[in-house]
């Protein structure tokens, strides 16, 4: 059986970004919000919850590498800070190395049926500076190269997660074969998994998941959804038990979605219901 | 009735003794027993836990006060993390709050009682067989996502319909098995295929011997890597 193996400090897993910061990406999207800045905020947030999630009373635990790439102007490691110019660096330095925290206000249920407001610490490690062109195959080409590296250092390890966030279509070439030889990587437990985020312009409802390319509002989003790895069954299981419409065929394919959603089904250990 | 109590634990496999995360608590003298489960997906689940079951043993709860119950165990716990977190993601972790199930068991006299909320189960043996299975009963009920006991009061709302409450009679020569989840689901599992789990539980009787029996289970895949806890009650003949 794949995508089985337990992610452990011994067998951690690895989870790489790859984000359009193309010229495009400065376009507002449905709530008016330029689609880079869009991204970077999810970016830092997907990052924030990753490191909570490994977080235990010790500090932060190793249960993943990190990594992320933009690719626009130039295609490269885009964490900056400390981080900077490091293509995967374990969960626990970006914990402990963003290039700044900033402080947000946000509302909370406080238990006695009144709402409460909070200061939270919000975490930087990617900022959006969108420009040039969209070389998507060269950006898939990085990413193989960073993670095959990856999966020869950790053979028994979960798949690493390539999860490539874009606006629409590459500008150098066709990046279906690129992201075909990026799935054929693999661990003893599984082939690497490409998800793809279509960010679009166009006001059509969001899918997550999707199982089939009808219906998919452009050619752009039809090509990302067949570049896409079919969800392992634990995923599945796991998104279908949030309430989610999945089926066998479904992919790591979201359009215009809650991009943090894609990461809260990859479990490290027991998860409370009522945790949120 | 005379009772005798033992308690065996041992952590996931690839982890420290020290980040074990189940805790128990057994008062022979008053025939109070309990187990939990701190959730490894939050921190400070050990040190919870542990105020869980020390709790229990100090003044079991019935269902209808287990809110007012907690109270203190919450402050104490909140009062154990001031200062701790200083690091951004320990602040936020922190917030979220420490989660675990807890299996409470007293016995009065011939009867057993027994609170749950979580996954941690009880077992009662009598003559060769499950007399009782409580709060689950069929290994396929168990999930990674139970609802759990917080030491946030704004996370309990749903914890409250799902605590559960069982009481039974007690014989002469019962064994009650006080385990957490992983421990429990393949105890299950076994009994279904019509195997008799607890001869295999029974016959460690070393702290050595008890560890060698998880590792060989977890090694053939039957035990799912977690931690493990068993408090073990025999009533006398």
């Amino acid at each position: 059986m794949s995508y089985e193996a337990e992610i452990s400090r011994n067998n951690p897993s690895a989870f790489l970004f790859l984000i359009d910061m193309s010229g495009s990406m400065t376009d507002p999207y449905g709530n008016g919000k330029r689609k880079a800045d869009g991204v970077a905020d999810a970016i830092n947030k997907l990052l924030t919850n990753l490191s909570i999630k490994c977080t235990k009373s010790e500090g932060v635990r190793d249960y993943y590498d990190v990594g992320v790439i933009s690719y626009g102007k130039r295609v490269e490691p885009a964490l900056v800070g400390e981080l900077a110019g490091v293509s995967l660096a374990s969960i626990s330095s970006v914990a402990n190395h963003p290039a700044r925290v900033e402080e947000r206000t946000k509302k909370e249920d406080d238990g006695a049926g009144g709402i409460a407001e909070v200061k939270v610490k919000f975490p930087i490690w990617f900022d959006a500076k969108a420009a040039g062109s969209t070389p998507m195959c060269e950006a898939l080409k990085l990413a193989h190269t960073t993670v095959s590296e990856w999966v020869g250092r950790h053979p028994y390890s979960f798949p690493p997660i390539v999860i490539n966030i874009t606006d629409g279509e590459a500008t150098d070439g066709d990046p279906m074969s690129d992201a075909e030889a990026l799935r054929a990587l693999s661990t003893q437990d599984g082939n690497l998994l490409l998800f793809n985020c279509h960010i679009s312009g166009t006001s059509a409802e969001s899918i997550l998941f999707a199982d089939h390319e009808e219906g998919l509002p452009d050619q752009f989003a039809k090509l990302l959804f067949n570049m896409s790895s079919q969800l392992p069954e634990a995923i599945r299981e796991s998104a279908a038990r949030e309430g989610f419409k999945v089926s066998e065929k479904s992919k790591g394919f979201a359009f215009n979605a809650d991009l943090v959603e894609l990461i809260r089904f990859l479990d490290i250990g027991t998860r409370p219901s009522n945790l949120r | 009735m005379e009772t005798t109590a033992t308690a065996w634990w041992a952590p996931k496999s690839g982890h420290a003794a020290n980040e074990y995360e189940d805790a128990y608590a057994v008062e022979p003298g008053a025939h109070r027993y309990a187990v939990a489960d701190g959730a490894s997906e939050t921190s400070f689940a050990k040190e919870w836990a542990e105020l869980l079951v020390a709790g229990f043993v100090q003044e079991p709860p019935s269902p209808a006060v287990l809110h007012d119950w907690m109270a203190p165990l919450q402050a104490t716990w909140a009062a154990g993390q001031k200062g701790k977190a200083t690091a951004w993601y320990s602040e936020a972790k922190a917030r979220d709050g420490a989660f675990s199930s807890l299996l409470g068991l007293t016995i009065e006299g011939d009867r057993w009682r027994a609170l749950a909320v979580g996954d941690s189960c009880l077992f009662v043996l009598r003559a060769g067989r499950i007399a009782h299975a409580f709060p689950l009963e069929r290994a396929e009920q168990f999930s990674n996502r139970p609802v759990l006991l917080s030491s946030m009061s704004r996370a309990n709302g749903q914890v409250w319909s799902q605590v559960v409450a069982n009481e039974g009679e007690l014989q002469g020569k019962d064994r009650l098995l006080l385990m957490t989840d992983a421990l429990a689901q393949w105890f299950l599992v076994e009994a279904e295929l019509g195997r008799r789990p607890w001869g295999a539980l029974a016959r460690a009787t070393t702290p050595e011997q008890f560890t060698a029996l998880i590792d060989s289970l977890r090694a053939g895949g039957a035990l799912r890597n977690d931690d493990v806890t068993l408090v073990s009650v025999e009533v006398a003949a």
